[in-house]
């Protein structure tokens, strides 16, 4: 939605407005129509308020492919052994120890690092080819299996990073210390909105059913760094207020809320004509936005015009709030609406013990619901330029944590691990790097986080490079001083 | 989009630097040049000689001016044209062309011509200013001489008057008092204060209040509270799993040195080295807590050194942003891109904060990371004296909840007499009240008919609220076959009793003592409640003993048994919790059934109980923790029942007084939470001061290296602590330690510390800095709008001894600072961001502001001072969604500590305040000198719905009503009194009177609605008020406290 037609249908609206329409003033307008432009010169860095973030006018650097991402994140480190990188090697010397040769006594978390032995496990879980691709999934993963001719899998990510908080931190801000600006709001800082009604980056989170342990989520994943706090992520919840504070306090109706925001408005116009300060145009704009916004999450969140043939897509627990099935569905809603960032939680993948129970609960959450969301989106002609990725900060170890046992489990390895995208951009039904017969060291095409995110931003027409902030004298990027575009995953 | 550029092109060219669009006069080097060089070149050719290209640096002029490999000369001063500099940035190439675009810079065609000019004129190269003590300013001469009031307004007006401006007029009194009130206490004026002031006619009226509140305990919660973000202070550790810490005697520390006006000097070293201080007192030591508030991970299987690392890193970010304005952290990894700082010189610098003997955290144990000072709260008599008389206030609250609570337990007991008793959760097989209280004989409730006679002397003594069987050693009841429990069999037994002696005593049994104790029994041994189960003594059969209970006291005992032949499956909950157990035989292989009768109060013949016992119960199931509580449960509901059935008169005081127990703490949520906030408070008056994490200094020092690429274990040469050379030495014979490093600080002939600690108060108060960036004095920083202003100051501030509170007095005694903010909007489009200070500031509240102000208004305000955290509303489920395991609870608080002052808001680290985030308040993971000022829809979403501020709109209403006057009108001006400290207008009152007597109306014929919106907050409502009058008052309050003018300063 173009902002200065909204601000005329805003101007034009209520009659006290058109009284001052022509008295509003440049600078108020400039205020109102977002001021992120502003950041772009040096002198007006620390980002002044805006009605609508409007983005950098020098975004798109060139034709993006992806007008906007659905991020799959799988909180915990899910494992690339049982998933995605078959090793049959591995299965044929199950029990035997990880031969020093792969090993090379790289470093191992403190959980692991004090075992004496590093004996193999070969997956549980049988593997098969699927699609006209032939791409090789396992068997947990039915429905995916299903749409693996949409998706290009990179089994050679890596990061340096081998605990949880670290390496979450790092793949979402591109930082393993806190600080940095998510990838979320970095795009709403360069991109803007394309839904005045919605806020333009949006965050849900979903609880695994697997019940290994529960690494904490941060803010901070979803947090503006050193960006103007407007570009964090807000959260979509599914309990209380999908927004926080968005309902009325008892008592209060709409048409009430009308009366109150009209007078409300009447008093802080007075106001401007008195001061001149454009920040209470703004002010009057936001309280409209949020009475907006009011009306349109509730539209948002409401599945009832959703048809019967889309909820047996996504499987049964679409009709349970809160589940990644929903957050799936609701995902393909806010593409709908033009939100620029999606970001879903998912989280228990954490699986140090008892893997082969509770990583099937894992996959068979997320399988369904994501398969649909492809095919849902295919089916509406979204597919093409929404970009989806999926993965977690880290895979699993080779080798078993705790030895060799039955109810097996799997420490963090960060050296490889299985990642997948779909949708604008990306090349559909393709295979990216090569793991060695361990799933223990990346043998072809390693694409390290940092290339990743380089990826991300350039499906979205953005330069890696040129997206800057300039904070403490410095101009800081979602890549820092590294990321390579991986090419041949592109269309 | 396009517009906004355009217009900020536009602002450029009308005003503020008007005189620079085309170019000065005079070219300054560190004015004009320096920026240019530094953001377009220094990357490549500055101080960071490992990117250096083709041996060029720019920042140093005998390198810039020397001949190249080539032969080429960068620059020539005096000969543009001879100077590859400016060939390079003219060309046309994209080969020769400098910067590359590779480099995503670009000069324009401003800094070109600039750049010629400057070296046309020789080239002359002067230090960062910043680098340079500062000099003594004399006042500059102004035309309008009777405006400046002090020193400030001679730099403020010599500068408006050559850009051709003029100041504003003074602001209207009630805006004066207004802004100077928010600026120095964070809080509105009282109505009092604004009759006050608006009374005094005096010539200093205005000075006097500034003394009040300058003075005034709120002052210091003011600076306190801005003094949180850059001290990164937060009550958890950040990371992963977020622990809580209590750094808050810290945070009580710092208020304390405000409200007494410690000189900056003392307040910085004790911060950075009051450990080392010769005597040092445990207050000293708790002030250097702030070298330890940085995140802290006890994530399972990190690596230690890792995180020390990043620990030590921490304290030389915050120390250098805070105390120097510089980004220090840029040379972790490599020289410095842009200032005169080295890697060794960083990890000198290091090395002052490397020798704390820290030891990490172990996961989800540690409340604190060693080192740790248990040292009280500076305001700890304060807030022992509060407590005492919150607990004084809360035994009153009881005590009046006891004696209000007759009539709502007449009626309870009445709907308990008309209900039927419920079904129990599990049906027992057998159930022996011996609560028949007379007689000889007792009966199996579950079996109509079924009774036994007591052998011995049949004597009821009281249980509880009850009656019960006494047994006196000779006292025993037989049953015949009643149960029949066997080895493989599941079975529970439930009992009340009331041991009295240690001899070995039987509850219950069914054993046969001439078959080798064939059978089992229950019996008290020791005080332990224990049990047999016996195919033949002692070869074959279990013993299981449980935990002492207390003699003479009733306890419920449950042991529950799960059928499996083997001792683990025998549980004993004792008052309905699990106990430990001793297992004394375990090797059970045969049957225990036996033709003894049941008895209870002795075994086959021996081991007589001593005591009381009711209420015992045999159950076919094993019994879960959760089976006992609900037994426990419908057996005390069961006795209550008993009495109820009785007339008061009937009942013992005793009995009277169990039951009201009762009803008060089972089904009265008030008295409830009465009980739990004592509980609570008596806790918090007898814990012992808390263990706050400070700095100590290891012995020997810790040796610090050169960190290659940054990285933990990567260390190359061994580095002793030194200061960065372009900066004054250490002073002779400082210590080369924390201590020294304080001192190097607090010496007045620093170039940094008292600027930029003047520069940060300037930003308080004006919404900018004079050195706009006040994180970064580095050459990338902003070129000061003022600079000889905020050098005056600095000495100023210095030659009062660091005198804070004096500072701060000069600046809002100025003109500048008195002058109207209602500029019209062609002076915002001239400059608007104010930096000319041709106008008063306006602008939004810091985050903590807003809400106290919302508070403050409505007269919720708690005023306590200090103490641990709080937690006021917050909707439900966000500390769960993110947490490990969701094992993060919020404890959401009742009574006054919802209404204290924000920054006494739990700051949880991975969750922070949603209301405060909201508006700007950072997350507290680094340390932050400049936060952002966004005006956004979620913020309006707070202001509407967050019940914190719906429930200030109905106090405020209710305040309106009570004391407001006897018209709407006049309510309806002080309503506005309070809120914006200046009477309604005629606009405002027609306005917001139509839209009270349309919510009126509509009230009126909806109850139900006013009553919703009445009961949003958990403060009473006052019920003398009208409801729908009340409610209608809210909605104009809400809307008064959303006014943009609200929520600003202006």
């Amino acid at each position: 939605m173009d902002p200065r037609i909204e601000l005329g249908r805003l101007l034009t609206r209520r009659h006290f407005f058109g009284r001052t329409a022509s008295g509003l003033g440049a600078a108020a307008l400039a205020s109102l129509l977002g001021s992120d432009a502003a950041a772009e010169s040096p002198a007006a860095e620390s980002g002044a308020p805006g009605a609508v973030p409007a983005g950098l006018a020098s975004l798109p650097h060139f034709a993006p492919k992806a007008k906007r991402v659905i991020y799959l994140f799988q909180s915990g480190g899910p494992s690339q052994l049982e998933m995605f990188d078959d090793k049959p090697l591995v299965r044929e010397k199950h029990g035997s120890e990880l031969p020093e040769s792969i090993r090379m006594g790289q470093r191992l978390t403190g959980m692991t690092s004090g075992q004496k032995s590093f004996p193999v496990i070969g997956s549980k879980f049988k593997f098969a080819q699927h699609g006209q691709c032939g791409m090789s999934v396992s068997e947990l993963l039915p429905y995916t299996a299903k749409v693996v001719d949409d998706l290009c899998l990179v089994r050679s990510m890596h990061t340096e990073a081998i605990n949880h908080d670290p390496a979450i931190t790092f793949i979402q801000t591109g930082s393993q210390q806190p600080g940095r600006p998510s990838l979320g709001a970095w795009l709403s800082y360069g991109l803007g909105s394309a839904n005045a009604d919605l806020p333009t980056f949006v965050v849900m989170i979903s609880q695994g059913s697997g019940k290994d342990s529960n690494q904490g989520l941060l803010e901070r994943l979803w947090g503006s760094g050193f960006l103007p706090s407007s570009h964090q992520g807000v959260k979509l919840r599914s309990s209380g207020d999908a927004v926080l504070y968005l309902s009325d306090p008892a008592g209060i109706d709409r048409g009430l809320r009308r009366q109150m925001l009209d007078r409300l408005a009447q008093l802080n116009q007075r106001q401007f004509d008195e001061t001149g300060d454009p920040e209470i145009v703004t002010r009057i704009a936001q309280f409209e936005l949020a009475y907006r916004m009011q009306m349109s999450v509730p539209e948002l969140t409401d599945l009832s015009s959703e048809s019967p043939a889309v909820f047996d897509l996504y499987g049964p627990d679409v009709r349970r709030p809160g589940t990644f099935a929903a957050n799936c569905l609701l995902a393909r809603r806010l593409v709908e609406r033009g939100v620029r960032f999606i970001q879903l939680y998912h989280r228990g993948w954490d699986n140090h013990g008892t893997l082969p129970s509770n990583l099937p609960l894992q996959c068979r959450d997320v399988d369904q619901p994501q398969a649909a969301l492809i095919t849902d989106l295919k089916q509406r002609g979204l597919l093409e330029d929404t970009l989806i990725v999926w993965g977690g900060e880290f895979g699993r170890t080779v080798y078993g944590q705790g030895g060799l046992q039955d109810d097996y489990g799997r420490d963090h390895h960060g050296r490889c691990f299985s990642m997948w995208l779909a949708g604008g951009g990306i090349k559909p039904g393709v295979v990216h790097g090569t793991t060695d017969d361990f799933s223990y060291n990346i043998v072809d095409q390693p694409v390290h986080i940092h290339d990743l995110n380089a990826t991300i931003l350039h499906c979205l027409g953005i330069d890696h490079t040129r997206l800057t902030f300039r904070f403490q004298g410095r101009d800081f990027r979602l890549t820092d001083v590294e990321g390579k575009i991986v090419r041949p995953i592109l269309v | 989009m396009l517009a906004r550029v355009a217009i900020i092109l536009l602002a450029s060219a009308a005003s503020l630097e008007g005189a620079e669009l085309g170019l000065p006069d005079k070219i300054d080097y560190g004015r004009h040049i320096r920026p240019i060089l530094s953001n377009a070149c220094f990357r490549c050719h500055g101080p960071d000689a490992e990117s250096r290209q083709a041996g060029l640096r720019f920042d140093v002029r005998e390198v810039a001016l020397a001949a190249l490999e080539s032969g080429k000369v960068a620059i020539v001063p005096g000969h543009s044209d001879a100077s590859e500099l400016v060939d390079r940035i003219s060309s046309a190439d994209a080969d020769m062309v400098m910067p590359p675009p590779s480099s995503n810079k670009t000069l324009s065609e401003r800094d070109k011509q600039l750049l010629r000019r400057w070296i046309d004129e020789g080239a002359e190269y002067h230090p960062h200013w910043a680098f340079v003590a500062p000099k003594d300013q004399a006042l500059p001469p102004v035309k309008l001489a009777d405006w400046p009031r002090n020193g400030i307004d001679h730099f403020v007006l010599a500068r408006l008057e050559a850009e051709g401006l003029a100041p504003a007029a003074e602001a209207e009194r009630h805006v004066l008092l207004r802004r100077v009130t928010l600026d120095l206490t964070g809080l509105p004026p009282t109505p009092a204060e604004q009759e006050a002031f608006s009374n005094d006619t005096s010539n200093n009226a205005y000075e006097k209040v500034v003394d009040r509140l300058l003075a005034s305990p709120r002052h210091a919660e003011r600076m306190a509270m801005s003094w949180l973000d850059l001290a990164r202070y937060a009550d958890t550790h950040g990371y992963n799993n977020d622990g809580e810490r209590t750094q808050w005697a810290w945070r009580d520390w710092v208020i304390h040195a405000f409200d007494s006006n410690m000189p900056y000097d003392q307040f910085i070293t004790e911060q950075l080295a009051g450990d080392l201080l010769e005597g040092a007192t445990p207050q000293q030591q708790l002030a250097t807590a702030f070298g330890r508030n940085h995140v802290i991970t006890s994530e399972g299987g990190i690596i230690d050194e890792e995180y020390r690392v990043e620990y030590v890193a921490d304290r030389v970010h915050t120390t250098a942003t805070v105390f120097l304005g510089l980004s220090m952290q840029c040379a972790r990894c490599h020289d410095h891109k842009f200032d005169p700082l080295t890697q060794r010189e960083y990890y000198g610098f290091f090395s002052f904060f490397n020798n704390v003997p820290e030891a990490p955290l172990h996961y989800n144990k540690d409340p604190a990371a060693v080192p740790v000072v248990q040292a009280p709260s500076p305001l700890d008599g304060a807030l022992r004296e509060r407590l005492a008389r919150q607990i004084a206030g809360i035994e009153a609250l009881r005590l009046a909840r006891e004696k209000e609570s007759a009539e709502p337990l007449a009626r309870w007991e009445e709907t308990v007499r008309s209900t039927p008793p419920p079904e129990p959760a599990v049906r027992p097989v057998a159930s022996y009240p011996l609560d028949e209280g007379a007689g000889e004989v007792i009966s199996d409730c579950m079996k109509p008919g079924h009774s036994a006679p007591v052998v011995g002397t049949a004597r009821w003594g009281e249980k509880r609220w009850s009656k019960a069987l006494e047994f006196d050693g000779q006292t025993y009841v037989e049953l015949g076959e009643a149960v029949s429990l066997d080895y493989l069999q599941p079975f529970s037994i439930s009992v009340w009793i009331y041991p009295t002696s240690n001899e070995a005593s039987t509850v219950t049994s069914k054993m046969d003592q001439a078959d080798g104790y064939r059978g089992f029994d229950l019996i008290v041994e020791q005080g332990r409640p224990a049990m047999h189960l016996i195919h033949h003594w002692p070869d074959d059969g279990l013993k299981v003993m449980a935990a002492p209970l207390t003699l003479s006291a009733w306890h419920h005992v449950v042991a529950s048994y799960d059928g499996s032949g083997h001792a683990s499956g025998l549980t004993f909950f004792i008052d309905g919790q699990a106990v430990p157990v001793e297992v004394t035989n375990d090797k059970l292989h045969g049957s225990i059934t036996t033709d003894q009768p049941l008895r209870i109060g002795r075994r086959t013949i021996s081991e007589p109980f001593l005591g009381r016992i009711a209420d015992l119960a045999f159950y076919s199931t094993p019994l879960n923790a959760d089976g006992v509580k609900q037994l426990a449960a419908e057996q005390t509901l069961a006795d209550v029942r008993k009495i109820v059935g009785h007339p008061v008169a009937e009942r013992s005081a005793e009995q009277q007084a169990h039951i009201r127990q009762y009803y008060l703490t089972k089904l009265d949520p008030s008295y409830q939470t009465i009980t739990e906030d004592l509980k609570r408070a008596k806790a918090a008056l007898a814990a012992p001061p808390p263990a706050t994490m400070v700095m100590q200094e290891m012995s020997p020092p810790r040796q610090a290296f050169l960190l290659k690429r940054g990285q933990y274990d990567q260390p190359g040469e061994a580095v002793a602590p030194h200061v960065p050379a372009v900066l004054p030495p250490l002073p002779a014979g400082a210590p080369a330690n924390r201590l020294g490093l304080a001192r190097w600080l607090v010496d007045p002939g620093h170039p940094l510390t008292a600027r930029v600690a003047v520069n940060r108060l300037w930003q308080m108060v004006f919404g900018n800095g004079i050195v706009e960036t006040v994180e970064d004095f580095g050459s990338q920083g902003s070129w000061p709008t003022h600079p000889e202003l905020l050098d005056w100051l600095a000495g100023q501030f210095v030659s009062s001894g660091w005198d804070f509170r004096g500072l701060q007095k000069l600046i809002v005694m100025s003109a500048t600072y008195r002058q109207s903010s209602s500029a019209g909007a062609a002076a915002h489009e001239r400059d608007p961001k104010n930096l000319l200070l041709a106008r008063g500031a306006r602008f939004r509240l810091p985050a903590e502001t807003v809400r106290d102000n919302a508070l403050a208004i409505s007269g919720l305000l708690a005023d306590e001072i200090g103490g641990p955290s709080v937690f006021p509303y917050q909707p439900d489920g966000l500390w769960q969604e993110v947490s490990v395991e969701h094992g993060a609870v919020y404890r959401k608080e009742t009574g006054a500590n919802l209404y204290r002052r924000s920054f006494y808001t739990f700051w949880k680290r991975t969750c922070p305040p949603p209301g405060l985030a909201t508006f700007d308040a950072p997350d507290r993971e680094t340390c932050l000198i400049r936060r952002a000022r966004t005006n956004t829809p979620l913020q309006s979403l707070v202001l509407m719905n967050d019940p914190t501020y719906v429930e200030a709109a109905r106090k405020l209403a209710e305040r309106v009503l009570t004391a407001g006057g006897d018209s709407p009108a006049k309510r309806l001006d002080y309503a506005f009194r309070l809120a914006t400290a200046r009477p309604a207008r005629a606009s405002d009152t027609e306005a917001l009177l139509t839209l009270l007597a349309e919510s009126t109306e509509r009230f009126r014929s909806a109850p139900a609605q006013a009553q919703g919106l009445l009961h949003v907050g958990a403060s009473a409502v006052d019920a003398s008020l009208d409801p729908a009058e009340l409610a209608a008052w809210t909605v104009v309050g809400s809307v008064i406290l959303n006014l943009d003018e609200t929520i600003t300063k202006q």
